[in-house]
């Protein structure tokens, strides 16, 4: 047999080895770190994530509280810089508070979603037979559905209110994401390293996290991501309808519905909740397609930045 | 259309095809890269050339910048004449007449080189459309006629057939039929039997035979086998890094090989007459086209390598006749006294 | 030793075989319809059977469709078997008194065609080669360690590409690593499925060397399949030759390629073009191509593309027929069955 002539021996290449790994996932980050779109979208989404989260200390004003005197005022009035609502409560205090409603309405139900969601699909796709098609044909059953509608219609069973909103929201998450995962699965599977890792005698457990997971988590990631968008949307909507956070709360989807009689009077004031709205679902989108950029793993050592 | 009548009026004793000095660069990430510098060859009429290499050669990018199919953002140097007219000088519209019309082309994968959505019969049609004959009826006879040309068993039946309903011997000379549906001077072969069973492989090589000496037309064949090369081809062309680096009949170039590299090919197959010993190989492996090496191509896995080739590109020299070798050591001592 | 038997393929059978295979068969459903109903099923393997002596290389020749790569993953396990046994050294695999597949798999491995899906694109070769030695229990250490030494063996610098990708690494590369992969498991047979085919032919040459040399001091024993008849003839000792599913013949080398009995081989021999330019093929071998798996012709399957189809060929299975003792060299064909009814049966013409 070959001896060994590695200077330093085995503990040398283990190293070197593990150097090559978290040089691929330094690079990731390197990638990410320089792409000037995805940095200013993540910047703004933590932005506003900060805002949200520490809302009492941002701004003076109850966003409960409103004054008869003060309605509609337009932006830029002295104290209010982003106007007042028809009731007469700070806008911005209220965008500020309803942002954690929103905000929690759109990442917690991707998040159950993707866990739920990505184990049935990689339970259908790597089982196949029987098991993939009981689980397949019931996620074509919700998948039939337009997700307003399949959201509208788990609310008025569940009920209105921020939990029933989050608990319909996973459900009509969960379809796509399962099929998105079985399907890349399914193809997985039937490529020859996977074949050769059931050759080597590796346990099913084993092979579905070494080898499909770590070949399907980032497909998965990136879909999830552009999800949220999606998802606070959604809540936005079910709110807007009725179904999802009750008045007072000034989710933003609620003011959004609230303002509406005000599109004629003062249409500024009445559209500010719809831009944050659509700022955040831009900007995770935006961080997604940054997501999948960063973890092409081809690109990432060809280029060899 | 004027082009055409043009091209019929040249007289036939020229070359059909020509290709001078001709270099393909693709931009790469703040490179350049050359994958094709420096090609000249001459077909005549009726005669079969074929281009053998290994990737990284460059023939496919060849036969790809003869048609016109570059891909994006490639750009090709030099001169093309199809019956001694240059037509790298014409627009892309006229080139896209030409295709189709004056040279045919067939591709290695005959499963992804055919739409899957139109029946075969329709496919030959359209191309007949665009170019030649007008009316849908007369179109689809001759594309029957073509298919009954090609030896599809049942052509009437098949005509109507969508292309995964055909074996892949069958999808190929599908192929063929549209490759041949205006009668072109020039056929083009990529590869055309590598995803072929060797019984299939024969039957298509003897078809295109019989339909070139049909037809007299030109065929330019790129293939990496050298037997495909030894029963098809009137003259072959070796391509390596790029470049010819030998060119000469068929009988010559395959019997008595000038090049190294052509030689330490042909000497590296697994025959039976090797059984038992180790197959005397080239080492390393072909270059891609961002790592040329400087001067000759060749010099870093060739074993006559001097310091000459190391520094500066062989000259194309011409042996005798039709012979030519690029090589600073062709016609020297060491290599002549190999047999 | 028995005179006249210097190679290994003509090894008389009374020394064990490391592996045995009788009657293998595997139909594969083909759904159709509204509930994914059975409507049909493909025999890509029908009644295979062939013995591997120690020290051997077998080549498995066919072209697409005749079930050679179906054979290769039943052998692995890959897919079970409808019918049939598999022998490793005497003891029957899946039997209660016999092996285990998990066992198996430490005494057979295999090495696929396409050498780029072979291997995981998000893990670097040291990752690939400690994954099977691991899944079976070795130690971190103990894996490294002969991570290190099987890329040694196979020509690979360890330092250089130890930490690399597989798209950082060629063809011939690529399938040095899966030839170390499947070797990490220090199995006695390897199945080499159309492995150098995809390969250039200056790296295929390399390739073929190091498989030869691995041979030697490894003592492994191979299974060849391929297409390529001037690589088959250079590597095996013996050769089998299939033809949609069935085993039309197998012999010692020498014996197949001097003197073939069946029609198919013969056909397929003369399939080989030729590297002489001056000696060119001027008639088609065979006509037609590979009939529809789905629905093989009744009897002989090869009847259809046979010159010489007789009534019987369509009536009945041929037997198989040891038309060589020696030589171990068998025929599943009417023309060499003495006792079938086809008209040529009395002898085949040379």
């Amino acid at each position: 047999m070959a001896t060994l002539d590695i200077p330093g021996g085995q503990p040398d290449l283990l190293r070197h080895v593990r150097r090559r790994r978290r040089g691929t996932w330094r690079r990731s980050a390197h990638r990410i770190l320089h792409d000037p779109v995805t940095l200013l979208a993540a910047a703004i989404l933590l932005a506003i994530f900060l805002a949200v989260l520490f809302a009492p200390y941002m701004t003076a004003y109850d966003p409960y509280v409103g004054s008869a005197l003060r309605r509609l005022r337009p932006i830029g009035t002295p104290g209010h810089w982003l106007g007042t609502d028809e009731i007469g409560r700070d806008i911005y205090t209220r965008l500020l508070f309803g942002g954690r409603l929103s905000l929690l309405a759109g990442v917690t139900p991707v998040a159950f979603a993707l866990l739920i969601g990505g184990s049935l699909g990689l339970v259908a796709g790597y089982g196949g037979g029987w098991v993939n098609t009981v689980i397949m044909r019931t996620m074509d059953m919700f998948y039939a559905f337009p997700s307003v509608l399949l959201a509208v219609a788990i609310c008025s069973i569940v009920g209105a209110g921020l939990t029933n909103t989050i608990i319909a929201l996973t459900i009509v998450l969960i379809s796509p994401i399962v099929r998105l995962t079985e399907s890349l699965t399914t193809q997985i599977r039937s490529l020859d390293f996977v074949l050769a890792a059931r050759a080597s005698g590796a346990s099913t457990v084993s092979i579905l996290t070494r080898h499909v997971l770590a070949n399907v988590l980032g497909p998965i990631l990136v879909y999830g991501t552009s999800l949220v968008g999606l998802s606070i949307i959604l809540a936005s909507g079910l709110t807007f309808l009725g179904l999802g956070v009750p008045p007072p709360e000034p989710e933003w989807g609620a003011m959004l519905s609230s303002l509406r009689q005000a599109i004629y009077v003062a249409p500024i004031n009445a559209a500010l909740p719809g831009a944050m709205i659509f700022i955040t679902s831009l900007c995770f989108n935006l961080v997604s397609d940054g997501l999948r950029h960063a973890l092409d793993i081809r690109a990432i050592n060809e280029t060899g930045i | 259309m004027t082009l055409s009548v043009a091209l019929e009026s040249m007289p036939t004793d020229r070359a059909a095809v020509e290709l001078e000095r001709v270099g393909v660069s693709i931009p790469r990430e703040g490179q350049v890269l050359q994958p094709v510098r420096d090609v000249s060859i001459k077909v005549a009429r009726g005669e079969t050339l074929c281009i053998i290499g290994e990737s990284g050669s460059g023939k496919s990018l060849t036969l790809r910048a003869l048609i016109g199919l570059l891909p994006q953002g490639a750009t090709m140097s030099g001169t093309i004449r199809l019956a001694g007219r240059d037509i790298t000088k014409l627009s892309a519209d006229e080139r896209r007449r030409i295709r189709g019309a004056r040279i045919g082309m067939i591709f290695q994968e005959p499963a992804t080189a055919l739409d899957p959505v139109y029946t075969v019969g329709r496919q030959i049609t359209e191309t007949i459309m665009a170019h030649e004959i007008s009316s849908l009826e007369r179109a689809s006879a001759r594309a029957l006629e073509l298919l009954e040309l090609v030896s599809i068993p049942n052509a009437a039946r098949r005509f109507h057939s969508f292309p995964h309903e055909l074996s892949g011997g069958m999808r190929q000379r599908a192929m063929i039929s549209i490759a041949l549906a205006c009668q072109p001077d020039i056929l083009l072969a990529d590869e055309p039997t590598t995803a072929l069973d060797a019984t299939v492989q024969m039957q298509i090589l003897l078809l295109l035979r019989k339909l070139q000496q049909l037809m007299g037309m030109s065929v330019i064949f790129v293939t990496h086998d050298i037997a495909v090369a030894a029963e098809s081809a009137d003259h072959v062309a070796v391509m390596y890094a790029g470049m010819i680096v030998e060119m000469g009949s068929a009988e010559e170039v395959l019997l008595t090989p000038k090049h190294p590299y052509t030689r330490a090919l042909l000497e590296s197959r697994a025959t039976a007459a090797r059984r038992g010993q180790p197959i005397p190989v080239i080492p390393g492996a072909p270059p891609n086209p961002g790592d040329f090496p400087n001067g000759c191509g060749f010099h870093p896995r060739c074993r006559f390598a001097e310091d000459i080739c190391k520094t500066s590109e062989p000259k194309f020299q011409g042996i005798d006749r039709h012979r030519r070798v690029r090589c600073w050591m062709a016609g020297t001592a060491p290599l002549e006294t190999l047999s | 030793m028995r005179p006249g038997s210097e190679t290994t393929g003509k090894r008389s059978s009374l020394a064990l075989p490391l592996l045995e295979v009788s009657h293998l068969s595997k139909a594969f459903p083909v759904r159709g319809g509204l509930l994914g109903r059975t409507i049909a099923h493909v025999r890509a393997v029908d009644d295979v059977s062939f013995v591997l002596h120690a020290g051997e290389v077998l080549a498995v020749v066919g072209e697409s469709g005749s079930g050679k790569s179906t054979v290769a993953q039943l052998l692995m396990h890959l897919v079970s078997r409808d019918q049939g046994s598999i022998h490793l050294e005497g003891a029957s695999v899946g039997a209660k008194d016999g092996i285990t597949v998990r066992q198996l798999r430490r005494s057979m491995q295999i090495v696929f065609q396409d050498s780029y899906a072979a291997l995981n694109p998000r893990l670097t070769v040291f990752e690939t080669l400690v994954y099977g030695p691991r899944s079976n229990g070795a130690s971190r250490h103990t894996s490294a360690m002969r991570a290190e030494k099987l890329l040694d063996e196979v020509g690979l610098d360890p330092a250089r590409f130890a930490a690399r990708y597989p798209h950082e690494l060629s063809g011939g590369q690529r399938q040095r690593v899966n030839i170390a992969r499947a070797l990490s498991l220090d199995p006695r047979i390897i199945i080499l499925d159309e492995a150098v085919s995809a390969l250039d032919k200056s790296v295929e040459a390399q390739i073929l060397n190091l498989l030869v040399t691995l041979k030697r001091e490894l003592d492994l024993q191979y299974i060849f399949i391929s297409h390529d008849l001037n690589v088959v003839e250079y590597i095996s000792d013996r050769v089998m030759v299939m033809y949609l599913g069935t085993v039309v013949e197998q012999a010692a080398t020498d014996a197949i390629f001097s003197r073939p009995r069946h029609p198919y081989t013969r056909a397929l021999l003369t399939s080989k073009p030729t590297i002489d330019p001056r000696r060119r093929t001027t008639e088609l071998p065979i006509q037609g191509e590979m009939p529809n798996p789905m629905s093989p012709p009744s009897g002989c399957r090869f009847r259809t593309r046979c010159p010489f189809a007789d009534d019987v060929c369509a009536a009945q299975v041929p037997r198989t027929i040891t038309v060589d003792q020696a030589a171990n060299h068998q025929v599943a064909c009417h023309m060499a069955d003495p006792l079938s009814s086809h008209s040529r049966a009395a002898g085949m013409p040379a």
